[in-house]
């Protein structure tokens, strides 16, 4: 019990429901987009981010989120100008990043345990400074759905008719690739590159079993979101599993149950 | 006085094949317009130009304005499919709503009146029974109501319609044709219509387009024109 009170989990239970928040509204975003696999790429470039950082002395975090940012600029308008589909884009982009992961991987020598680390992640080793970025991250997609809210309907709804009747649609898609990849990336310490894409896939799945109001879809998938890492966070603590393991598994049987109850009741 | 669409030599191109070849149209302001040929003449590749979601050679002008110069918002379009993504959670509302934030622009707040023309475009539209849907549980049919909704609430001065009748079954699409007719002679918009068959011309049409492997080959007022589309074996 007294671990609960310290410093450590504390610091990791505040960064839970940052991530919790920041997943869980990206997560809708990329739901209604269609574009799961931009998650999978995200978080294997945020991956080979963190590995280059490493290879080069630099904080892994912000490596990752400096090539994140880059890549998800670059899929939009490659995507728009060789007329493929950002699926594919993103699958290209995919195989790239874990190229370049690997390479630099083999040239790592003894911080290669810390690199294999990016993979899954331990959110009791966040820092100050890392939970406080996070906050900031989570706090500005926040203010942005509000803000541009009409934007992401329009969207949502059509990014053709948006285009067509002169809603700034690029803006709006690219910023929230743009808040996918910083979200990944942030996250890549805590949850884990290769854990990171199922937290922003399975909350909204699950919320979209319980409600079909977009306002609800959001509010349903942040709560599921948070309290997945935290339940994690305890289950990690109690049964003495990796942290970004139990956050996933937990959030995969909020699904389940939320899948059962569809099923059942409506 | 300037046309309210006025197009002049455009060209648009597929990687090397020419989809649309030097087409010329004007379409008067107040005027019912009729874009008809055979699938994969270019109608809905025009359609989309007019939009700007197509890249085209040419020139495109908007009450006598060249289109990246035109406010996009007095443009009114209706694609050919409007089936949303089973999941949409977006309501009619919402997506009726649409409509205004390209008139208001997204940062405007949302207010009363605008409520009142929504719920308004919602109304002409015959859609009040599905207000709180979610697009993902309407039908065929009643999607292009609600894109028919979307493009009332914006107000704007030129509709295009891309076949807004595919889809529906042959007397859903009377009813549709019917309630287009209605809305333009109540609201007497510009309009350009895209469409294959020659039974679905409305009696308001002022204009015909025959197209036809990329290329304007009749410009008539006569809506009957079943005997040229015979001559020119457009079909």
């Amino acid at each position: 019990m007294e671990f609960v009170f310290s410093y450590f989990f504390i610091k990791a239970l505040t960064a839970s429901v940052f991530a919790g928040i920041a997943c869980g509204i990206i997560g809708v975003w990329v739901y209604l987009l269609n574009i799961p696999f931009i998650g999978v790429a995200m978080a294997h470039t945020a991956f080979a981010g963190g590995i280059l950082g490493l290879f080069f002395g630099i904080n892994p975090v912000f490596s990752a989120m400096a090539l994140c940012t880059v890549s998800s600029l670059i899929i939009g308008p490659v995507a728009e100008k060789g007329n493929l589909s950002p699926n594919l884009s993103t699958g290209i982009l995919f195989s790239f990043m874990l190229g370049i992961a690997f390479l630099f991987m083999g040239k790592l020598g003894p911080k290669t345990s810390e690199a294999l680390s990016l993979m899954w992640g331990n959110i009791l080793t966040i820092s100050v400074k890392e939970t406080f970025f996070l906050a900031l991250i989570a706090i500005f997609i926040v203010v942005f759905l509000f803000v541009f809210n009409k934007g992401i309907i329009s969207v949502i709804y059509n990014k053709s008719i948006a285009f067509a009747c002169g809603i700034p649609e690029k803006f709006i898609f690219y910023s929230l690739l743009m808040l996918c990849a910083v979200t990944v990336s942030i996250n890549i310490k805590t949850i884990g590159g290769l854990l990171i894409y199922s937290l922003i896939t399975i909350p909204p799945a699950a919320a979209a079993q319980l409600t079909k109001k977009l306002s609800f879809l959001y509010m349903f998938s942040v709560i599921i979101a948070v309290c997945s890492c935290i339940a994690g966070l305890f289950v990690s603590y109690i049964f003495d599993m990796p942290v970004g393991a139990s956050i996933v598994i937990i959030s995969v049987l909020i699904f389940a149950l939320s899948f059962i109850y569809k099923k059942i009741w409506r | 006085m300037n046309p309210a669409v006025e197009i002049k030599n455009l060209t648009v191109k597929f990687s090397s094949k020419l989809i649309l070849n030097g087409i010329n149209i004007n379409v008067d302001k107040g005027g019912f317009a009729v874009l008809i040929g055979a699938n994969g003449a270019g109608k809905s590749t025009l359609i989309k130009a007019i939009c700007g979601l197509e890249k085209y050679e040419g020139n495109i002008e908007i009450f006598g304005k060249g289109l990246k110069d035109t406010d996009k918002s007095i443009i009114g379009y209706v694609p050919q499919s409007n089936v949303s993504e089973k999941n949409s959670p977006i309501s009619v509302y919402q997506a009726v709503s649409v409509g205004r934030f390209a008139k208001n622009g997204i940062f405007k707040k949302f207010t009363e009146a605008d409520d009142k023309v929504v719920s308004n475009a919602i109304r002409i539209a015959q859609i009040e029974n599905i207000e709180d849907s979610p697009l993902g549980e309407i039908s065929g049919g009643e999607a292009q109501k609600v894109s028919i909704a979307r493009v009332l609430a914006q107000q704007p001065e030129i509709i295009l319609l891309d076949e807004p009748q595919s889809g529906l079954d042959p007397h859903s699409k009377k009813t549709f044709l019917n309630f287009v007719e209605k809305l333009y002679s109540n609201f007497g918009f510009t309009c350009l219509m895209v469409t294959h068959d020659i039974d679905l011309i409305p009696q308001c049409c002022s204009k015909v387009f025959m197209l036809k492997d990329g290329k304007i080959v009749l410009e008539t007022e006569n809506k009957n024109i079943k005997e040229k589309a015979r001559e020119y074996n457009i079909y």
